[in-house]
């Protein structure tokens, strides 16, 4: 199954493996409940930060976009604008907090809709993956979802400074996946990377791409 | 970056829909029905359909139409059609012939294996596309200086389509190289398959 994956993944196959291993729904009570998840900021160690020293994490989703393209699967990154608040020039999803009266689904594709115009039309979602706590103090609902590549995206240049595909086989390759360390606040801290072709994939992102490789291939 | 570099948004420039590769090149079928490793039939000729938006990065990605190819096979599969023609790295089929924009090298090396069993010692590598080339005078080893990163080597995989060997592979040919007499001259390289392939000259080792 994960050979599959890896060497020529098919949306029938991904639907399939999704339908068996992610979660069907997510409610923002399911979020708020959610204790850290194996995979969040941290937890390749084994140890999880200190999310209670950050106060109460704010609930946030984000949309996996797995872009059906007719040479193979691809998922749809962000590169975030330089001077936004928090993880800026960074690779993301679309994403963000989730507003008051919102489900984590309808915050994913609003988000999606408002980084970068890409329309609900297009998404097919699969599931959820466990929520992922980051160090910066956000509960994160990642809604897994193929995409029709008809789409147009209208990039909103506020948020987004670009948007790049990266193959989903390359990045559900172990091989690909890096532990690094740094130093951060005090504490040396591990995380995953997945550099490709001069993008440094890293961090939640990362964390949640190997989060669904995981649950994928367990 | 700007908006335009960007290969999602490049596309909405682009009102002509994307063609999937396997049409975007007529013939292809007939094409692949030859065995894998041996390139496009010298005999086919077709006519030259100019350059298509294909691209091959350094770090041996296909690109079409700005986007990742992910699919492996379907990588392998152009692979085995494509030979050079002048500097112009070509995609040919018995009825169609295209261009297609090479970074570096069109292929990479990616694993590198090592025979010492024998006298002399045999030095294999493997491609991204699968290919595997044992180092003779067929398939030679080259080094190149590269802009800013020191050393390149590559290897001749067939025709004149060259693989360049993954960085991490570079220090295990280094670690396998020698000094030897060539000429009036001490070269540093690596002896495979029969033949001495020189990296630079002994003393500028340092330089490594």
């Amino acid at each position: 199954m994960s050979a599959d994956l890896i060497s020529d993944p098919s949306p029938a196959s991904l639907r399939a493996l999704a339908r068996g291993k992610l979660r069907a729904s997510l409610s923002l009570a399911d979020l708020e409940r959610a204790a850290p998840g194996a995979m969040s900021d941290d937890a390749p160690d084994g140890r999880l930060p200190e999310f209670a020293a950050l106060g109460p994490l704010r609930p946030a989703a984000v949309l996996l976009p797995i872009v059906n393209r007719p040479f193979g699967l691809n998922v749809l990154l962000t590169l975030r604008a330089s001077d936004l608040r928090a993880h800026s020039g960074q690779v993301a999803f679309p994403g963000g907090k989730i507003d008051a009266g919102e489900t984590p689904r309808e915050a994913a594709l609003r988000e999606a809709y408002e980084e970068v115009g890409l329309e609900e039309r297009f998404i097919e979602p699969l599931g959820w993956l466990d929520p992922y706590f980051t160090g910066t103090g956000f509960r994160v609902a990642p809604l897994v979802a193929l995409v029709e590549p008809s789409f147009v995206l209208t990039i909103n240049k506020l948020e987004v400074d670009e948007v790049f595909e990266t193959p989903f086989a390359f990045l559900m390759d172990a091989a690909n996946h890096r532990l690094e360390e740094r130093e951060w606040r005090g504490r040396r801290r591990k995380y995953y990377a997945m550099p490709h072709e001069g993008r440094y994939i890293w961090g939640a992102t990362a964390g949640i791409l190997r989060n669904l490789y995981e649950k994928l291939t367990s | 970056m700007q908006m335009s570099d960007s290969p999602t948004s490049k596309r909405e420039n682009n009102a002509e829909p994307m063609r999937a590769p396997e049409s975007a090149l007529r013939g292809l079928g007939e094409a692949t029905a030859r065995s894998r490793g041996l390139g496009p039939a010298p005999s086919w000729n077709p006519p030259d359909c100019g350059d298509i938006d294909m691209r091959i990065a350094a770090d041996g990605t296909w690109f079409y139409c700005g986007s990742p190819i992910g699919r492996a096979p379907l990588v392998q599969l152009f692979a085995s059609i494509m030979r050079k023609e002048g500097d112009r790295h070509v995609l040919v089929t018995p009825v169609e012939k295209v261009g297609v924009k090479v970074d570096d090298a069109p292929f990479l090396a990616v694993e590198m294996s090592i025979q010492t069993a024998t006298r002399d010692p045999q030095l294999m590598f493997r491609t991204n596309v699968d290919d595997t080339v044992t180092v003779d005078a067929e398939h030679p080893l080259r080094f190149e200086r590269g802009a800013s990163d020191g050393l390149k080597p590559y290897v001749k995989v067939r025709g004149d389509l060259w693989a360049l060997v993954k960085r991490a592979l570079f220090y295990d040919l280094v670690a396998l190289g020698r000094t030897e007499r060539a000429g009036s001259e001490d070269w540093f390289g690596v002896r495979a398959g029969g033949r001495f392939f020189p990296m630079c000259r002994a003393s500028e080792i340092e330089g490594l």
